[in-house]
């Protein structure tokens, strides 16, 4: 009686979360491979051909982790900074509306200010030209939908600086960091010493799950690729999203296809974790 | 000395409120041309947008409201009643894992995966349907949030309530659920705060008819009107903006 009571919860608990992702999963590999959908002719590997015989997929997976892996090295770096300066010189609680306004524009928000500051004909280029340092709005440097991806990056850099920075502090508050500093002073080590031996091991090796799943929603985030970025590459989620809006049908199984690769790799980086005992509440 | 900091007490408030300075402005006008910095034609005409037909901002507001409201409750509830018995469960760490999945996949790439079940089941384009998606990543969220919060100490009362011959409904409903009030306020306003900035779900599984604030921000946006954007951006960003005075973590978790 006692295990049936424990069973069902956890069956019910496995209906909502697991079960519409094995299915969506299945769905995704059958049309992929012909069987389902409405161009279901028979089984083909024809669609994987074409994800695996061009680089469209994996191109964009490529730039998706650059730009992921670009934004998460500025923004741990900054916030690192930000936290040894805050917590030793002056407390977070003084700056604390600094970090968490960006936590409170949702992302879409976030790429449509970006997109209205940083463009062509936003707040600093009208600046810049009432200020004489250019003459036509071309004559500013493109950020917005450029090669370089700097609105992309620049607007995730921000919010992920603010939101490493306040998850630092945590991490020094409950590590005990600023006791072990004075006792590293005492025992006469110096401020590089402390901070190459003591800060930077302890913080980067408890934030590490944070970081790694952190960088997964920067890898599959869509709105502020979808306002700033270009045409070509494009991150995952865009292209993904792009295959299945087009009107070509002959898209959409090969959309399926891309959607069942990410989601394999993305579930085996977090079963990675989960092996290494690293995901969150473990840590903690 | 006081004049110093108190000038970079507001210098901070104002580089920290620049955002929505700025969306406040754009909202309040109704010319921005290049080269003006500051926007032209100041009035209060936004508000009448509100109850105006053809923005459908009342609309939009009630639709997000309830959608989030309904989510967050669900998802609340059943996450605090089933991470109970998941918590004190052998394959406890199994549970996590798997909780976490929906979670962290790309909203979007999820929302093409479950797409043609919606549709199937005559769900895609209905409030309830993007109410569902919203709430199959919701409630493993909760499951995560709550998993730390069934502790030793909370099992100890369970315990000790059942020692003293309390039935579990009475450990539930007498002592687990009033000693969690706190928790399950930061839950709620946690989930209702992931379901008012969705976007990706509400998008696909909505096929862009049901319109939430998110969803009317990317339609404005779509139509060049960067002052309609901006307003809706500014009602979305007022639930966040209160919960920051109010809890400033409950913004961070959030996230």
């Amino acid at each position: 009686m006692k295990n049936k009571f424990k069973i069902l919860p956890i069956l019910i608990f496995l209906t909502i979360t697991i079960l519409p992702l094995v299915a969506g999963l299945i769905y995704a590999l059958l049309n992929s491979i012909g069987l389902a959908g409405i161009l279901a002719d028979g089984f083909t590997l024809e669609n994987w051909r074409i994800i695996f015989g061009t680089n469209d997929f994996f191109q964009s997976i490529a730039y998706s982790v650059t730009i992921t892996l670009i934004v998460l090295f500025f923004a741990v770096i900054f916030a690192l900074i930000f936290c040894e300066f805050l917590q030793t010189k002056v407390g977070i609680s003084k700056f604390s509306l600094l970090f968490y306004i960006p936590l409170a524009t949702p992302l879409i928000v976030a790429g449509f200010l970006t997109y209205q500051i940083l463009g062509q004909s936003g707040l600093f280029s009208r600046i810049a030209y009432n200020l004489h340092l250019i003459k036509d709005t071309s004559q500013f440097p493109d950020m917005v939908n450029d090669a370089f991806s700097i609105g992309i990056v620049f607007t995730h850099v921000l919010i992920s600086t603010s939101f490493f920075t306040i998850h630092f502090t945590n991490v020094f508050r409950n590590e005990n960091i600023s006791q072990l500093k004075v006792l590293s002073k005492t025992l006469g080590a110096g401020n590089g010493y402390y901070r190459r031996k003591i800060y930077l091991p302890i913080m980067l090796s408890k934030a590490t799950p944070t970081i790694i799943l952190y960088g997964i929603f920067i890898l599959g985030s869509y709105e502020l690729p979808m306002l700033l970025g270009r045409q070509e590459p494009q991150m995952i989620s865009v292209a993904i999203a792009q295959k299945f809006q087009k009107y070509n049908i002959f898209d959409v199984p090969i959309a399926y296809c891309m959607a069942f690769i990410y989601t394999i790799l993305v579930s085996t980086v977090l079963f990675i974790l989960y092996k290494r005992k690293m995901l969150n509440n473990e840590v903690d | 000395m006081k004049l110093i900091r108190l000038a970079t007490k507001i210098l901070l408030w104002i580089i920290g409120l620049l955002p929505v300075l700025f969306l406040l402005m754009l909202s309040l006008s109704e010319v921005w041309r290049f080269p003006d910095v500051v926007a032209k034609n100041f009035n209060i005409n936004v508000f009448i947008a509100i109850v105006d037909n053809n923005t459908n901002l009342l609309a939009t507001i009630g639709i997000s409201l309830f959608i989030s409201t309904v989510v967050s409750v669900f998802s609340v509830a059943l996450g605090f009643y089933f991470s109970k018995t998941i918590a004190y469960h052998e394959k406890k760490r199994l549970w996590s894992f798997l909780a976490y999945l929906p979670f962290v996949l790309s909203p979007v790439i999820y929302a093409a995966c479950l797409n043609y079940f919606f549709v199937v089941a005559g769900l895609g384009g209905t409030v309830f349907g993007v109410m569902l998606a919203q709430f199959i990543i919701i409630f493993p969220f909760n499951i995560i949030l709550f998993l730390s919060h069934w502790n030793i100490r909370m099992q100890s009362y369970a315990e000790l309530v059942s020692t003293m011959g309390g039935s579990t409904r009475q450990t539930f409903w007498k002592v687990l659920v009033p000693v969690s009030i706190p928790v399950l306020f930061v839950a709620l306003f946690q989930s209702f705060l992931i379901s008012w900035f969705e976007f990706g779900l509400t998008y696909f599984i909505g096929t862009a008819q049901i319109q939430t604030l998110t969803i009317k921000v990317y339609q404005s946006i779509g139509e060049a009107n960067i002052h309609l954007a901006a307003y809706s951006s500014l009602l979305l960003m007022i639930p966040p903006l209160i919960l920051l005075f109010l809890n400033r973590r409950i913004v961070f978790y959030t996230h």
